[in-house]
């Protein structure tokens, strides 16, 4: 072994130390905190409980709650949820009563946050209409196909600022450009629910596809806020009706904190368990398989504490799959690794060779996984929206360790194979077999 | 070093006797019925206060006691010792009796809420599940129609065909066993799902490799049985650590007496075991016996 190997296997180990520590504690500077830790993961309404509402649907004067209406509003507010990021949700309608109950995670032990700051602007009508001066309306929620968020920038200074980009139906474009026509010179406020978002003077006619709301100025962050608000409100469409919150309540969990805390420990033990197995099945790559191992799971839960996912038990079970077929790619590779000593290659060889075979496995093996994935996750919604994003960071982050991650540490202890190949699993005597045959 | 057998030796009674065991398992849970869980089949809910300490277990064992169902018992804010009990859908005078009987105890609580459920919300997430599993296997044939082109698309075929039985075997499990229908066995399910194919495209794999090496062979056979061969010890080491994180949680769960865990782990465990073997015995197997019958179709036209 070179001087050149030892510092990277010292590098690599330092890392996965550093990613260790982080994953659990995070990162706090000051009263900052930059990075989130374990201990920030949201856990689901089955683990950790959360708030229930219950909405009353209020029809207008002469109008009739119908079926359809109860089940439009419910996909609206199901996008709005899942603008905001929440999975874990169970929605419910009752159509003899026109409620619809909406349950979401929160921390119920942290009465310092108010629950519903989560829902906000989840009973929102949300209807929005572009006018005139004089009130007549010129264009609404029906002409606008989609609205995204956007940090672009928007005019000659070249500087990002956060705006809502709508795109327009094809009937919707020919009515922006007949409005803008007809007001040039003249403002045309933006109507949200009857507040005028914004207020722009319309220059010239315009005849785009696609047009932009500014949210006025202020500080960076509440700009953006609002601007998020405004696409998702805009995006998920308006409700046929208003809607009341009649109730609100904490919910404890079903399954319980305890299963929480069993399943934390559970996993300890299990990594534990891997670690010792690996080492015991094949020394030296199995040390490298557990470093890698440990570096892989960091990672998974610094995306899961970072970007407020919540962890439910059918996450729990997409998370052991991917640790499961994290330690498949390494078995893969070792066990070709294996296969190459005892036919006595040259270990460099022996080690290109084994990554070659065994790379075209794990690929076709980690994609089809990976397809499954994708397509819950643009096909699911609420709980197995949740558990395709889950499964398809770890087989993205599966592929990244095994064949980068494991490889590089691995290339390092290589050196080694040419002195003893017992570090590397293989038997005497079996050795002595296998060249006799 | 590797685990020389004729995996395909009695590969037709392997086949008929998994077949028959998941039909018998399949029929068992039909005929006793699936517990289908609130979501998956509505249910009733009564909500009340109960101003005293009480402990789950005892609410539980009253609603048993009067209508011989399962309840769910969850604390809710709303005030002094809240609770939510779930059931199954049970008539208003089940529910009137259960509500006497919980006053007999709790002789402070407050007149509860009933209210009956809806099953909405469980059927959209299975047909949401249903609708993501029928398109991911429609694109799973087509890749590995491509990858696996030389196996032809016998190959694309019967590894569908071993994620069916992976799933037609899940529901027995959960037929015999009882356990509730409901989100858990969806994740569950989808789990498997996704570890079975990703089994059966190791084994694919190396017999594709395999039989670049072969150059002219009549019977794929010693291909299939030399690649099984060589990729078992990768097949058993990983189903073992596999198995250990799920059978860790599974212990846990069962020394604690923690019931969802129970629930969640056992099927999974079960399933895993299940799917290793699927992705040799079902999913090559049926490969083997797909591609003579169709290679002999061929023949006998070109004849």
């Amino acid at each position: 072994m070179k001087k050149d190997n030892i510092i990277k296997i010292v590098i690599s180990i330092i890392v996965m130390l550093l990613l260790g520590y982080l994953a659990i504690f995070g990162l706090t500077i000051g009263e900052k905190t930059i990075i989130k830790g374990a201990k920030s993961i949201k856990t689901g309404l089955d683990i950790s409980g959360g708030v229930t509402i219950v909405y009353q649907a209020e029809a207008e004067e002469g109008q009739e709650i119908t079926v359809d209406d109860l089940e439009k509003s419910k996909a609206v507010i199901t996008k709005r949820l899942e603008a905001k990021n929440i999975y874990d949700y169970i929605i419910r309608v009752d159509s003899n009563t026109n409620q619809i109950n909406v349950e979401i995670p929160t921390d119920t032990s942290d009465t310092s946050v108010d629950p519903l700051a989560a829902v906000e602007g989840l009973d929102r009508t949300a209807v929005i209409q572009f006018r005139d001066s004089d009130g007549n309306v010129l264009l609404q929620g029906s002409d606008i196909k989609s609205a995204k968020y956007s940090e672009d920038a928007v005019d000659s200074t070249g500087i990002g600022k956060p705006h809502v980009v709508l795109t327009f139906s094809e009937e919707g474009q020919v009515k922006f450009a007949e409005a803008t026509e007809k007001l040039v010179g003249k403002p045309m406020p933006i109507y949200l629910d009857e507040d005028c978002i914004t207020e722009p003077v319309v220059n010239s006619k315009i005849d785009s596809s696609t047009a932009i709301i500014t949210v006025g100025s202020g500080k960076r962050a509440e700009m953006e806020a609002i601007a998020r608000e405004y696409a998702m409100l805009i995006d998920s469409g308006s409700l046929p009706f208003n809607l009341n919150v009649i109730n609100k309540e904490y919910i404890g969990p079903y399954v319980g904190q305890q299963a929480l805390d069993i399943s934390v420990k559970a996993g300890v033990v299990a990594l534990i368990a891997i670690a010792l197995i690996m080492i015991l099945i094949y020394r030296l790559p199995g040390v490298v398989s557990t470093i890698s191992l440990v570096i892989y799971i960091s990672i998974l839960l610094l995306i899961i504490s970072n970007t407020g996912i919540s962890l439910t038990l059918s996450g729990i079970a997409g998370l052991i799959l991917s640790i499961g077929m994290a330690v498949d790619g390494n078995v893969i590779i070792f066990e070709r690794l294996k296969e190459e000593l005892y036919q006595k290659v040259a270990y460099k060889k022996a080690f290109e060779k084994a990554y070659k075979n065994a790379t075209s496995t794990i690929v076709d093996g980690n994609i089809t996984t990976l397809i499954v994935a994708l397509v819950l996750y643009l096909l699911g919604s609420g709980m197995i929206k949740g558990f395709g994003l889950v499964l398809a960071l770890g087989v993205v982050f599966t592929l990244v360790s095994s064949l980068l991650v494991s490889r590089f540490i691995l290339k390092q202890f290589m050196p080694m194979a040419n002195k003893t190949t017992f570090l590397f699993g293989i038997k005497k005597e079996v050795e002595k077999n296998d060249t006799k045959a | 070093m590797t685990l020389k057998l004729n995996y395909l030796k009695h590969k037709n009674i392997i086949l008929a006797i998994s077949v028959l065991v998941v039909i018998a398992g399949l029929v068992y849970g039909f005929v006793t019925r699936f517990t289908l869980d609130i979501d998956f089949k509505g249910g009733t809910r009564i909500s009340t206060e109960l101003k005293e300490d009480y402990s789950v277990s005892d609410i539980e064992d009253i609603v048993k006691g009067v209508c011989g169902q399962i309840s769910q018992v969850q604390a809710t804010s709303a005030g002094e010792n809240s609770v939510t009990i779930t059931t199954q859908t049970i008539s208003e005078g089940e529910s009137n009796k259960v509500v006497e009987a919980l006053k007999t105890k709790y002789t402070n609580m407050t007149e509860p809420t009933i209210r009956n459920v809806q099953a909405s919300y469980g059927k959209e997430l299975l047909n949401t599940a249903i609708i993501a599993v029928v398109v991911s296997i429609v694109l799973l044939l087509v890749y590995i129609a491509i990858r696996f082109k030389t196996l032809g698309y016998t190959a694309a075929l019967s590894a569908i065909l071993g994620l069916l039985f992976d799933v037609c075997f899940l529901f027995a499990v959960y037929g015999v066993f009882k356990f509730p229908i409901n989100s858990t066995f969806v994740a569950v399910i989808l789990t498997i799902i996704g570890y079975s194919i990703n089994d059966t495209i190791i084994i694919y794999d190396r017999i594709r490799e395999n039989k670049r090496l072969v150059t002219k062979s009549s019977d794929d056979k010693d291909v299939i049985n030399e690649s099984i061969s060589q990729t078992m010890k990768r097949t058993i080491i990983t189903s073992i650590t596999t198995l250990t994180a799920i059978g860790i949680v599974l212990i846990f769960a069962l020394v604690k007496d923690q019931e969802t865990l129970k629930q969640f782990s056992i099927p999974l465990s079960i399933g895993i075991a299940e799917g290793t073997f699927s992705s040799i015995f079902i999913a090559t197997n049926l490969w083997y016996s797909l591609d003579k019958l169709f290679k002999k179709g061929k023949n006998a036209k070109k004849a």
